[in-house]
Formats: C-alpha cells, sequence, structure tokens
C-alpha cells in the first residue's frame, strides 16, 4: 500500500506528463483575445466597447475645456491652473488639459483599430461585418477630424499595438489626415446602415457620417460635396427640427428626438463612465441643485465685467430670443424644470458664488437617476440644425460669403424662426455665424466654427485676447514628445 | 541626533558588560545509600516536576515531586542519569549531602533547533542567515499582529507599521528593497505559504488611502516560533517567491506529558503620543482675516472669541484594548494536543477605528513509531471597522484642515457644519461625522488548516506528504448615511463587497539522513509541491435607502444599482532538493535546488530554476581553537544563491480584452475591448545573493556575537513600458528590464551580564542597508505618485524612492527681490518662497527640480534589555532609526495657507509686510505662487530613537500559587511607544510605506500614528 502511494508519487514528480495542463491558467473575468473574435454577437460586443471611449468624462465630460473655453463664449469659473491659459492663449505643451484630449482621442483610435484588424476574418454575415467595420471607420473618422483641427498635423495609426511594433510614430501632415477621413467616412457611409432600431440609438448610421462628412468638405473647402451631402439628409425627411427650442434641454425630451442625428447616449448613476459629466462641471457653483456635492461652476458665460462688453455671448441674444432662456441662467430667473418637485430654482439675483450667469444646457437638476456627475440626458453630437447651419454656410463660402439659394434660406429662416426672430432673404457668412453661435453656444462647436471663420485672430483681439497666429493650434503634450521624439512641437509652444 | 546617538551608544555599553558566575559541582563516596536532591531549572532557579532520575544503567529510579524534589536508595559510587523534557540530559556522580542538579534548558545551547524550509535543522548546521525568535520573546510585546512582535528583533529586518490603525498594515522589508512591485516577504505559516495573492484581490476600495493586514488574522500568541530566512542560501528552497526573504511561522504544539491549561489576560488603553499645535479660533480669525476673502461679521472682534473647536481633541480619544486567550496542551507517548481560542477587541485612538479578533487553534499529533500523522488547524474571524485615513480626505487630514468656529456638535447632539453664509466655502464634511457616520466595516473568516502523514522507509529513509489549505471569507461592508446638515447634504450609500479566497497545496517529501562511518552526516531532501489559489468576489452598492436605521442593499433605490464582480486563479508546481553535508562536525555544506512552474509566466518562461549553495566552517571544533577555552563557538558561513520574485500579476503574458461600461440606445449594457499590450516571454524578478557570515559564542556562550554582510544583485526587476498616447491607452506590457543592488552589514550581539543574582540579558542588532538601482531600462526613472502628485523618483543610480522637487532658497521679502530673481509664477509677490533656479534660465520650472530627501534610514539600532530578579522580571526596549527623511504632505495644507483651512501654529509666524522674516509664506488662500509645490520645504528628518516597551512583571511566590491552587500566575505592566526623540514635526515619524509600494516611502498623508499604550494583564498557568 505505502509502496504504491510511492510509486504514484515518484511517477509524479519524475515526469512533467499532465502537469502542464495544471499550469495553464486563462483570465477567467477577462477574455483572452486568442479566443474572442470569432462570431458576429463578439464583433457586436467589440464593436459597442467604442462607443466607451466618447462616453468618458475625460472626453464628452471635459471637451469643452479645449473646444469652449479658448473661444468668446465662456471663460474659466475661476483661476484654474489648467483651463485659465486655455482661455487667455497662454497654455503651454505641460498642460494636463491638453494631453487628456489627445490621450482620449487616441483609446478611440486603437479601439476602431482593433475592429477593423480582427473583424474582417470572423466568419460571419457579410452585411453586419460591414457595417461594423463602417462603424469603426466612422468613429475614427470623427476621432481624427477634432485631433486635426485641434492639434494640425497628427500621426495617422491604423494598426493595432504588440510589444514588436514601432509605436514611435511620425505625424502625418494635415492635408494626409482629411485625405484618411474622407476615406474612412466615404467608405462608412456605403456600409453603414440608415437607420437603426431604437434600442441601437446611439451607434453609427450612415446618415450621422454623412453629416460630419458635409462638417469635413465645409472645413477643407469643398463646399459643392459639403452642401449635396446635406441636402441628401434633408431631402431624406428622416429629421426635423423640434418644435420647441427646449426640446433640446429638457430632460424627459432631448434623447434621441427627432432632431437629432447622433447623441452620445448616458444614463444616470451607472457606474464609471456612464452617466453625463456636465451639470457637475455647468451647475452654478454652491447652490445645490444637483443633489450631490457636484456643481461648480467651472466653465461659465462670458461677461461684460470679465471681458470686451460687447463681445460676450450675453450680446448674442436679443431679447426675443427664445434660446437664450435654455442656454444661459441670468440673474433673478426662474427655472421650474430644474428640481420641480421642490418648486423649481431661480438663479439668485447676484448670481452664484462664480460669476453673474451659468450655463443652462445640461444644467437639469437633481432626481433618484442623478449622482455624482451623471446625470441620464444624453449629449447632442450632430443635430438637424447644424447640418441646416452646415448647408447655409458652404452656400455662403462658396458664393462669396453671401446667399439667397432658396433652399439655403429657408433652413436658414426655419432655425431663426424656431429662436423667435425674424425672417431674412439673404444670409451672410456673419450672420450665419453669429446665428450658430447663438444656436449651438456651450455644445463645443464655437472654437472649430471661430476657426472657419478665418477670422479668429481678430474676433479674439477684440474680445480682449492677446491672441497670436500660433493660437490657432495646440501644443502637442510635451510628455508625450518626451516618450517619442519622432514627434515635433508646433510652431510658437 | 548625534548628542542622542551618543546616550544611545553609551547606554548599550553599560549594558553589555558581563559578568560571570560558575557553577561548582560536588564529589561521591562508595556503598548503598539514600541519595536525595533537588532539580531546579538553572535558567529561572524554578523546581523542575516530574523529572526522571534514574540510577545509571539500572531501571531503579523515580521522578521528582511537585517541589521538584527526590529521594532513591543508589550503590554508592553510580552515577545518576537526569533527564527532563526540554533540558538536556545530565549523568551525575552520586553524593551523600543533598544535591542540587540544574538542568540546562535544550533551548539556550547550541543544540537549539531551527525551523526551515520544509524541515528543520540543528541551529550549530545552518550555513545561511536565519534569525530565530521564540514564544519567550513573542509573549512580552501585547501586539494585535504578529509583524509588530518581529520589530526591531532581528539584525536586517526593517518593519514599520504603515498605519497605527488597530489591525493596519506593516511594511517589512528584508535587506532592503529589491523590486518595484513587492518588497514584501513570503510567510509560511505551519508550512503554508501566505502571501498577499492567498489573501485575494479583492480590496476594491478606492486605492487610495491604506490597505488592511492580511497577517492580523493570526494570534500572535499563538506562534511557537519565528524564523527569518534571510540570505538565499537560505531561501532559495523556496524559488520563485523568495526574493524578499521568507518569514516560517510555527504555532504552537503539544507536549507529551502534564496537561497544561493557560489562561491570559490583558487589558489597555491607548492615546495619541503627541498633538500638532494648531491655531484656535482666535488666531484663525485673525489669519482669515488677512487671506480676505470679504468680511465675517463673527469676526469683527476678535476678542470676544472663544478658542472654538479643537478638532484634534474630538476625533482622537482614549481607545482600550483586551485580550483574552485560554489555551490547552498535554497529551502522552503517541497523542499530543495543543489547542486555543482567543479573543482580542482593540479601539483605534481615532474615533469610529476598532479591530476585533477571535481565534482558535488546535494541533494534534499521533505517533504510531514508524508512522505519524497530525493535523494543524487557525481558525479566526476579523472585524475591523476602518476610519479613512492616509489621504487628504482622511479623517485625520480632515480634522486638521477643519476650522476651529465648525462646531463638532450641536446642542441637540446632531453634527455640526459651518455657519452658512455667502463667503463661507467649506470644502470638507464634518470630520467626526465621517468617522463615526461611516461604517466601513471589513471582516474576514479564515481557515489555515493542514493535515500530514509521515513514514520511517527505513530507519534512514522517511516519506512525508501534507496537505494545506488555506480558506478566506471576507466582506468588505459600507454603509453612508443620507444627511443634511444645511451646507452640506448627501443620499445614502451602501456597498457590500464579499470575496472569497480559497487555496490548497499538496506536498511529498522524502528524506534521507544517515551518517557514514560517524564522520560524514548527509541530510538529503527531495520534494514535490503542488499549489492553487482562486479567488472571486462581488461588488454591489444601491444609494437613497429610506432610513439611516437600516443598510441593507435591497432597501436601495434600484435604479441606484450597480453590480460587478470577477475571479481569478493561479498554480505553482515545484520540484525541489536540498543536501546537507556535515563533515566530523567540522564542515558544513548545504545545496539547494529548486525549479518552479507558474501559471504567472509566459509560455516562453514557463519554469524557473534557482539553485544556491552555502559552506561553513565550525572552527571551534578544530583542535587549535577548542584548547581556547573562551570560545565557545566560532562559525563562519559563505552563501549564494539565485531567488525569484512571482509576484508579477496573473496574466500579463496574454492579450486581453476586458468588459466595459457602454450605453447604447438609452440602456447600459457591456462591450469588450482591448485591455492589455502582452509581453508572452515575461518572467519573474531575480535576485542574486551573497551572504559573508560570522558566529562567535564565547563565555559559555554567554556572549554571542553575530555578523553578517550580504549583497543582492536583484536583477529582470519587472518594469511597466512607457508608450505614448498614441499605442491607445492600453496596460502597457510589462518587461524584465531593470536592476536593482543592495548592500549591508547586520551585527547582533546577545550577553548574559548576570549579577550575583539578576538575571539580565541584552540583545542588540545594528543593520545598515545600501539600496541602489542600477538599470530602469527606458524608463529612465519612475515616479512615486499619491493622489496626483509626484513625491518620490526612483532613477538609477539612486537609492530607490527618494523625494524629487524643488529647492526652497527663501522667503521673498520684498517686492524687489520678486523683480530680481528667477520668475516663478504671475502671482508671485513678497511673501512667497523663493526656489532655487537650479538651471540658471531664469525661470522656475519643472526643470529645476533636484532630489531632496531619502527615505531610507542610513542604520537602525535596537536594544532590548530583559532582567529578571527573584519573582519580577523586566524588559527594556529601545528603537533606534537614524538618518533618513520623511516627507510632510500634511503640512502641504497645514501650513499651506489655505482659504478657510485651519493652520498649524507655525503659520502664525508668516510673512506680513509688519514681519519680513517671518519663517512661513504668505497667507494668500489661493496660493498663486504654488509655494504648495513638492519642495524640501516639507521634508524633515526622520531619524528617532523610541522606547518601544517597557514592561514590569511579577510571578507570585510559590507558596501562595500552592494555597491559591494553581501553577503559576505572572502579571505584568507594559507600555509601548512610551517615548520617542525625532525632529519630526508631525505625528511620528514612523511612517512605513504608502500601501506597501516599495516606491513611496516614508510619506505622511495624514497617516493614523502609532499610539502610546498601557497595558496590564495575567499569564495563568492551571
Amino acid at each position: 500500500m505505502k509502496n504504491i502511494y510511492l510509486v504514484i508519487f515518484c511517477l509524479c514528480v519524475l515526469s512533467n506528463f499532465g502537469c502542464t495542463d495544471f499550469l495553464d491558467r486563462e483570465p477567467l473575468d477577462e477574455i483572452s483575445t486568442n479566443s474572442f473574435y470569432t462570431t458576429g454577437e463578439e464583433a457586436e460586443l467589440a464593436a459597442i466597447s467604442m462607443y466607451s471611449a466618447i462616453q468618458a468624462i475625460d472626453w464628452r465630460g471635459k471637451s469643452w475645456q479645449i473646444e469652449e473655453i479658448p473661444s468668446d463664449n465662456t471663460t474659466p469659473g475661476g483661476n484654474d491652473p489648467d483651463f485659465s491659459p486655455i482661455d487667455n492663449f497662454t497654455t503651454n505643451a505641460d498642460n494636463p488639459a491638453v494631453l487628456i484630449y489627445w490621450t482620449e482621442h487616441f483609446k478611440l483610435v486603437a479601439l476602431s483599430n482593433q475592429i477593423l484588424t480582427f473583424v474582417p476574418s470572423i466568419d460571419m454575415d457579410e452585411n453586419q461585418k460591414n457595417a461594423i467595420l463602417a462603424e469603426a471607420r466612422f468613429l475614427r473618422a470623427y476621432t481624427y477630424f477634432d485631433l486635426v483641427r485641434i492639434f494640425g498635423d497628427v500621426p495617422i495609426v491604423t494598426e493595432v499595438p504588440s510589444i514588436d511594433s514601432d509605436l514611435n510614430v511620425l505625424r502625418d501632415p494635415e492635408e494626409s489626415v482629411y485625405q484618411f477621413i474622407v476615406e474612412d467616412l466615404e467608405w462608412a457611409i456605403d456600409a453603414l446602415p440608415e437607420t437603426r432600431p431604437s434600442s441601437e440609438n446611439g451607434r453609427a448610421t450612415s446618415y450621422a457620417a454623412k453629416s460630419i462628412l458635409a462638417k469635413v468638405f465645409l472645413t477643407i473647402g469643398r463646399y459643392d460635396e459639403s452642401m449635396d451631402l446635406c441636402r441628401e439628409i434633408i431631402s431624406s425627411n428622416r429629421y426635423q427640427l423640434e418644435e420647441d427650442f427646449a426640446n433640446n434641454w429638457l430632460k424627459d425630451k432631448s434623447d434621441n428626438n427627432k432632431e437629432s442625428i447622433w447623441q452620445i447616449q448616458y444614463v444616470g448613476c451607472g457606474p464609471g463612465n456612464t452617466g453625463n459629466a456636465l451639470q457637475a462641471f455647468f451647475a452654478p457653483w454652491g447652490q445645490a441643485i444637483t443633489g450631490n456635492t457636484d456643481g461648480w461652476g467651472s466653465q461659465i458665460p462670458t461677461a461684460p465685467s470679465i471681458d470686451n462688453p460687447t463681445t460676450t455671448i450675453l450680446d448674442v441674444y436679443s431679447n426675443e430670443d427664445l434660446r437664450k432662456y435654455h442656454t444661459i441662467m441670468t440673474p433673478g430667473e426662474e427655472y421650474p424644470m430644474i428640481n420641480p418637485e421642490s418648486g423649481g430654482y431661480i438663479y439668485p439675483a447676484t448670481g452664484a458664488s462664480r460669476g453673474q450667469s451659468n450655463i443652462k444646457k445640461y444644467v437639469i437638476g437633481g432626481g433618484p437617476d442623478v449622482c455624482f456627475m451623471s446625470t441620464p440626458q444624453n449629449q447632442h453630437a450632430i443635430r438637424y440644425a447644424d447640418v441646416l447651419l452646415t448647408l447655409v454656410e458652404a452656400s455662403c463660402k462658396r458664393n462669396g460669403d453671401i446667399s439667397v439659394t432658396p433652399d439655403v434660406i429657408s433652413a436658414f429662416n426655419s432655425v431663426r424662426s424656431r429662436a423667435g426672430l425674424e425672417m431674412v432673404q439673404t444670409v451672410t457668412t456673419d450672420l450665419l455665424f453669429e446665428e450658430r453661435r447663438a444656436e449651438f453656444a456651450f455644445e463645443n462647436h464655437r472654437w472649430f466654427d471661430l476657426l472657419r471663420t478665418g477670422n479668429v485672430k481678430s474676433i479674439m483681439q477684440v474680445h480682449g485676447k492677446q491672441f497670436q497666429d500660433f493660437n490657432v493650434l495646440f501644443p502637442i503634450p510635451s510628455s508625450e514628445i518626451a516618450i517619442n521624439p519622432n514627434l515635433t512641437q508646433n510652431p510658437g509652444y | 541626533m548625534s548628542k542622542q546617538m551618543l546616550m544611545f551608544c553609551l547606554f548599550f555599553m553599560v549594558c553589555q558588560i558581563a559578568s560571570l558566575d560558575v557553577i561548582a559541582q560536588s564529589n561521591g563516596q562508595n556503598g548503598r545509600i539514600n541519595v536525595k536532591g533537588l532539580v531546579l531549572d538553572k535558567d529561572s532557579n524554578e523546581p523542575l516536576i516530574g523529572a526522571s532520575i534514574f540510577e545509571l544503567g539500572t531501571d531503579n529510579g523515580v521522578t521528582t515531586d511537585l517541589d521538584g524534589k527526590f529521594s532513591f536508595q543508589v550503590n554508592q559510587s553510580s552515577f545518576l542519569s537526569v533527564s527532563y523534557l526540554g533540558f538536556k540530559d545530565q549523568t551525575i556522580a552520586v553524593t551523600e549531602d543533598d544535591m542540587t542538579i540544574y538542568m540546562a534548558s535544550d533551548a539556550a545551547v547550541l543544540e537549539e533547533v531551527v525551523v526551515v524550509g520544509y524541515g528543520s535543522q540543528r541551529k550549530s548546521d545552518l550555513t545561511g542567515a536565519i534569525s530565530s525568535i521564540g514564544a519567550k520573546e513573542l509573549k512580552q510585546l501585547p501586539s494585535t499582529g504578529i509583524e509588530q512582535a518581529l520589530q526591531g528583533r532581528s539584525a536586517g529586518v526593517y518593519i514599520t507599521q504603515n498605519s497605527g490603525a488597530p489591525g493596519g498594515a506593516m511594511s517589512i522589508r528584508i535587506r532592503g528593497s529589491g523590486s518595484t512591485l513587492t518588497t514584501e516577504p513570503l510567510y509560511v505559516i505551519d508550512g503554508i505559504p501566505v502571501s498577499s495573492d492567498n489573501a485575494g484581490s479583492s480590496n476594491l476600495r478606492d486605492g487610495q488611502g491604506q490597505n488592511t493586514n492580511a497577517l492580523t488574522t493570526i494570534n500572535p500568541n499563538d506562534i511557537e516560533s519565528i524564523e527569518i530566512l534571510k540570505d538565499a542560501s537560505a531561501t532559495a528552497i523556496y524559488g520563485s517567491r523568495a526574493a524578499n526573504g521568507v518569514v516560517i511561522i510555527t504555532t504552537k504544539k503539544g507536549v507529551a506529558g502534564k496537561t497544561n491549561i493557560n489562561y491570559d489576560v490583558y487589558g489597555g488603553v491607548q492615546s495619541l503620543y503627541r498633538k500638532i499645535p494648531m491655531m484656535d479660533l482666535r488666531n484663525f480669525a485673525e489669519y482669515i482675516s488677512e487671506v480676505n476673502l470679504g468680511d465675517i461679521e463673527e469676526f469683527e472682534n476678535i476678542d470676544l472669541l472663544g478658542s472654538g473647536t479643537d478638532w484634534q481633541d474630538v476625533i482622537f480619544r482614549d481607545a482600550r484594548m483586551q485580550n483574552h486567550q485560554l489555551s490547552i496542551s498535554g497529551g502522552n507517548k503517541e497523542t499530543t494536543y495543543s489547542a486555543s481560542i482567543g479573543m482580542h477587541n482593540k479601539d483605534g485612538i481615532v474615533e469610529g477605528s476598532n479591530f476585533q479578533r477571535y481565534s482558535a487553534r488546535l494541533n494534534l499529533n499521533h505517533n504510531l513509531g514508524k508512522v505519524r500523522t497530525g493535523m494543524n488547524i487557525l481558525a479566526s474571524r476579523t472585524r475591523e471597522n476602518i476610519v479613512f485615513n492616509d489621504n487628504d480626505k482622511g479623517v485625520i487630514y480632515t480634522a486638521l484642515l477643519t476650522p476651529p468656529m465648525v462646531p463638532d456638535r450641536l446642542l441637540d447632539g446632531s453634527f455640526g457644519v459651518a455657519p452658512t453664509g455667502e463667503n463661507i466655502v467649506l470644502t470638507f464634511d464634518n470630520p467626526l461625522a465621517n468617522a463615526i457616520e461611516i461604517d466601513d466595516v471589513n471582516s474576514k473568516t479564515r481557515l489555515l488548516g493542514s493535515l500530514y502523514g509521515e513514514v520511517d522507509i527505513t530507519s534512514w529513509l522517511k516519506y512525508r506528504t501534507e496537505f494545506a489549505t488555506d480558506l478566506i471569507y471576507s466582506n468588505h461592508d459600507r454603509f453612508e448615511p443620507a444627511f443634511d446638515r444645511g451646507t452640506q447634504s448627501k443620499n445614502s450609500k451602501v456597498s457590500r463587497n464579499p470575496g472569497n479566497t480559497t487555496y490548497w497545496n499538496n506536498k511529498h517529501l522524502l528524506t534521507f539522513d544517515k551518517t557514514i562511518d560517524s564522520l560524514h552526516k548527509v541530510t538529503l531532501l527531495g520534494g514535490f509541491e503542488a499549489q492553487e489559489g482562486r479567488y472571486n468576489w462581488l461588488f454591489a452598492v444601491r444609494e437613497n435607502l429610506p432610513t439611516n436605521n437600516l443598510s441593507e442593499l435591497v432597501l436601495g433605490d434600484a435604479a441606484t444599482q450597480n453590480v460587478t464582480g470577477g475571479a481569478g486563479h493561479w498554480a505553482l508546481l515545484s520540484y525541489f532538493g536540498r543536501l546537507n553535508y556535515n563533515f566530523n562536525e567540522k564542515y558544513l555544506l548545504t545545496t539547494t535546488f529548486r525549479a518552479d512552474g507558474s501559471s504567472r509566466f509566459g509560455p516562453e518562461n514557463k519554469y524557473g530554476y534557482f539553485p544556491s549553495l552555502a559552506v561553513a566552517w565550525r572552527l571551534s571544533n578544530e583542535d587549535f581553537i577548542k584548547n581556547i577555552e573562551s570560545i565557545y563557538n566560532l562559525k563562519l558561513r559563505l552563501g549564494y544563491g539565485a531567488v525569484g520574485n512571482q509576484e508579477i500579476g496573473l496574466y500579463s503574458f496574454i492579450t486581453k480584452l476586458r468588459p466595459v461600461d457602454v450605453v447604447v440606445g438609452d440602456i447600459r449594457t457591456t462591450g469588450f475591448g482591448p485591455a492589455n499590450i502582452a509581453n508572452p516571454s515575461v518572467k519573474w524578478e531575480s535576485s542574486v545573493q551573497s551572504n559573508i557570515g560570522l558566529d562567535l559564542g564565547i563565555f559559555d556562550n554567554r556572549i554571542e556575537i553575530v555578523i553578517d554582510a550580504y549583497r543582492k544583485i536583484s536583477s529582470d526587476m519587472l518594469l511597466e513600458s512607457i508608450l505614448p498616447a498614441t499605442a491607445g491607452g492600453l496596460t502597457p506590457p510589462f518587461v524584465n528590464i531593470g536592476e536593482m543592488k543592495n548592500e549591508g552589514i547586520e551585527f547582533s550581539l546577545n550577553s548574559q551580564n548576570s549579577v550575583g543574582k539578576i538575571n539580565w540579558k541584552t540583545s542588540t542588532n545594528i543593520s545598515t542597508n545600501r539600496n541602489q538601482v542600477v538599470n530602469l531600462g527606458e524608463n529612465g526613472f519612475i515616479a512615486g505618485v499619491i493622489q496626483a502628485q509626484a513625491i518620490t523618483r526612483t532613477e538609477e543610480g539612486l537609492p530607490i524612492g527618494q523625494y524629487y522637487g524643488h529647492k526652497v532658497a527663501g522667503i521673498f521679502k520684498d517686492a524687489e527681490e520678486v523683480a530680481e530673481s528667477a520668475f516663478q509664477e504671475v502671482g508671485t509677490r513678497a511673501g512667497d518662497i523663493k526656489f532655487e533656479d537650479l538651471n540658471n534660465d531664469g525661470f522656475i520650472d519643472d526643470a529645476d527640480r533636484a532630489y531632496i530627501g531619502n527615505p531610507n534610514p542610513d542604520f537602525t539600532v535596537n536594544m532590548i534589555n530583559d532582567i529578571s530578579f527573584s519573582n519580577w522580571d523586566f524588559s527594556i526596549f529601545f528603537r533606534g532609526v537614524f538618518g533618513n527623511e520623511v516627507y510632510n504632505m500634511l503640512k502641504r495644507d497645514i501650513a499651506g495657507t489655505g482659504a478657510w483651512h485651519n493652520q498649524s501654529v507655525i503659520v502664525q509666524d508668516r510673512w506680513q509686510v509688519s514681519n519680513q522674516d517671518g519663517s512661513e509664506p504668505r497667507a494668500t488662500g489661493i496660493d498663486p505662487n504654488a509655494n504648495r509645490r513638492v519642495s524640501d520645504r516639507f521634508v524633515e528628518d526622520g531619524s528617532f530613537i523610541r522606547l518601544q516597551n517597557v514592561s514590569v512583571g511579577y510571578s507570585l511566590p510559590n507558596d501562595l500559587t500552592e494555597k491559591l491552587k494553581i501553577g503559576s500566575v505572572r502579571i505584568y505592566l507594559s507600555g509601548q511607544n512610551l517615548w520617542t526623540a525625532a525632529k519630526y514635526s508631525g505625528y511620528d515619524p514612523e511612517i512605513g510605506s504608502f500601501n506597501q509600494n516599495p516606491l513611496i516611502n516614508g510619506v505622511d498623508n495624514g497617516r493614523f500614528p502609532v499610539a502610546r499604550s498601557f497595558t496590564f494583564g495575567a499569564n495563568v498557568n492551571f
């Protein structure tokens, strides 16, 4: 008996046979890439993960720090070491907000490249496969469109990184980046579905891709193509303006409404990055309207007391403009839709601690589905109004900064009349940009709009900023250059 | 420091003066006579009850009675053989007079047996560097955990308490740091290897503050001995887990003979050693009006103000502790047993903190001659009430910063908040409320059990197998009640975080043990071991409960629910062997080899091989030294070996996808995205260690000296690659690239300085270690970050974890000086700190940072004096750490001149127009010059000498205990942390590492200070 045991023991000691399996341990709560990307379902699971990058607090929760703060619409709510230099065009390459912007965008590039690398070899329905590949290319293009406008030349990354790959990429010239964006979007438009069931709201559609491409063409001066795309979207009759501008901002009406071509989806009180964090940054400081300890007034509207008294966002709205009430909180104003169960909210007559006005967009108050830095309200990425005004802008730019084309005028007037403003017969580029500023204030459009005016330097100088030519681009983050010496810095930094 | 040092050295020398006395022996005569006498313990002079006395070579014998006396008839010229368990046998010639026979304890001489990896060895046969600590030493310090008891006991083992919280973790460095991942040793408890991974990785706290301590589940009173294996020749048998040293813990076993029942009890009180002097309300009012954030009506007339709330008095308290333990042991020739139950309850000195442990132990051994079997079970239940600390949102940190005008409680007993007002904006909630109201309870139920069987196949060949398991069921429960305190309000939140860890281990050992030709003693061990660990955890949270009285998940709002969970597993398969060869008790050789296959290693490196070789020369057994009477023992040791560290993460060789929360169609769902870039060839961190040592015992071993010198080269250190963000923010691959070096010398001296009837023993150890980072690959340096602040930098050519920041040149006296100096910030004004422009470029920026302090001590000294005199015993324990610096992160805020933060009294000597020579910068509220940036302003001398422990014990006299019909009673009073000489301005210079992170040592971030405590206790033996 004893000897048998001994023999067994010796066998086990002396032979490695059967024991190697014992050491093969695959992760239990993560999936090994080797055993993934085998079915259509898995491809879908990978595809939706891409949206988490945009939904992240560090991306959509903070993109105002780069896309709105430098504009003449807003200013930081206090002397903030990160945003104040951005507001004043004194930022340097160490700015953490710039690094976050850069980093978060390249995360989505990697996620989409993962799809484009592994999904093609999956044995699955070809249409479904192409739609997923198109989704990845759409999101990659959307990401690069941001990057190229903020940083200029950026590296085009198309490979999934491995331990053996050379990760010290070079910056590609702006033109190549735009060409890359256009190729991705054109491919995506062909393969993406026109619509999605409501359970897939927020995922890419061919119309979202067309809208972005129209914007891209507008930015690089291909106005005819831009107008064609806008007209395609308009004539499809899939989207309408909401009758009431308020419907884009009321908690129970704004999500995936008929004006929405593409929205970043959120739910409140979920884990991590599944909630809209903007209320935390925008709600007035010290007013305790969120029911959580957030509401910091980190970004506030420009105001005559601080900035040039004629160029602030407050100067944009005429008295009859219905949009102002839903865009900016002004002293003494009542907001019954914010915390209705406790009788609404009245903005203090003297303003809140950090300014005399605050942003109203995305501020919805508290409630059971509102938690710290997390509201359920979706963020608008592309509103139909944007497509209408893109058509107007392309048309004006195409025709010497003025347009009288009937469908252009009608598009322009539909946005104006909803705002309670009178119709016009002709539209100029200047008028268009003013309209865009009023319509899309605090929706991360203004800085890009300013860049398209071709006039950003004088506009910002009149606004009272020490703006120099090089400030049209942000610095490449210094830590990134330290790691990858192949990257060059933008001039002026 | 130098003066303190001198005092310390003088004291040390006095203690080492030894005086010797010699025991006389008596003669004998002829005929059949009656012999009578007394058998005593040589050390304690206590009578030995039940000692056997035989006439040599006959079965004529008796045992001693209750007084240790004996009497019987023997032949006149015969010899008596006296034996008693645990003592050395003696043969003595018979005398006619009353004989007094002194028995020497077995443990006091060289035949002491030391537990080594997978076996035990005579101490005289050791070739490696091993420190051994027995139950006697462990008993002296009434402590919650094992590590406290180990502190200062062994040269080269540097133990610091990371947190003074009851049940808080310690960090242990055996011979310096040899890794950037973990430097904690492997613990082997009754043959069961225990490291952090057995305890599971389910700690889902926000990654801030201090983690809890897995070893507190073990009751220190259950421990028989602790062996610390320090060099590779001793540890290499543990292969890939031994790079940081091995601590072998052996629990108590039963001894055949009389049944022994023991009751140990102690109770005590702990208090804060010192307060940090902070401003009172009047000082604060004056300060805040200078910060000028608007006028406060209440502060207009400062003379009318009281002193306000002293927040330190509010959150600190005198805390109680108590401990009970009942143990029973005994058995007969065939079966021995030892069992105990214990209860330990300790409040922390911060309100709301508490640690409780219930423990039970059973050890059974059965001996059937050639076959032996036994089992061992340690079961415990611990419950730790955590108070958030070591964080700037922690209770201690916020209590210091909360202004004195905030009441701790209102008249109705509810928690106070800052007075409401337009201009008053407080960042913190009431710290007392956070300490008391938030339930943050970590409880663990642990079962460590093992079974063994042993067979003597022949007289020289033995087979042994062991099955062992370690099961941990833990729950981390947290409840934050809802409150509405005017300016502050919050919803309630409950979270539950259960986790299970299961571990098993199976060993097969074959031992060959034979002495050939009475000159060659050979012991050969061959073994095989398989082990597997698994863990799983759940985390669930809900908010908005309808009441604060109940705190179960189901009551929360389902809409706020979040649930997640995970699991993991690992395995290790090992083959090992050891050869001990002893030639004529003069030359010793030990060689070991281990092959470890680990599930953590990449497919290209599945197995690691770890050899070692050591030799020793017992010079005292050579004729030329044998004749020198004063030399009792002299041994030279030389060892060399390679060991590894496999704590490299479970699956870093696999490319993985991780689940991500994502919202699609306004519904939350889960997608899968890439997680990391893998390194398929990842392997263990390797450490090659060499050791040279000398053991010297003189004057009958009354003076024992051990000197060791070592060098440890850690290579293949695992470092995370630095990737550009353009690689997509994936977790970078770990690559085996780094190299680090530790060199040091250890010296320990034990002496028995008996003076007359006073038995006086002194143990002193001094150790010094020099650490140097040799290579960090492409990383160049690694930053140690706490709360987004890079405080330390680990860089090639320097010791690990250096503080890195700006150097203060002074305080700007006036605007002129600001204008003349290098540009700092737009807002820099007179009264701000002037930083040194190290690169002389006219700008103060990151390029002007430098190394500003070293957290590693130059040397450490420990001295323990044990004195016994008749029924009294005393113990005094001094501990000194010299030459290290600490980073006082707390000071960054308590002297940070923040708006609405209370300030240290040193801020009263701030720069003002009227006080241009102030020692602290001007009060600004918003700190436009970043005076709070990482700089040598916050680096302080961390050296200290501490009176770690003083205890006085009294054993009741025998006649009294006899009357009471109990065996023996010892009562004692013990004081810990009684006195500290240190320059440090914070609570406590002994700071330890941040979450056992090797890169961050000595950074005080509002750490829970170690308390001063007094305990009163009794050991009763029935």
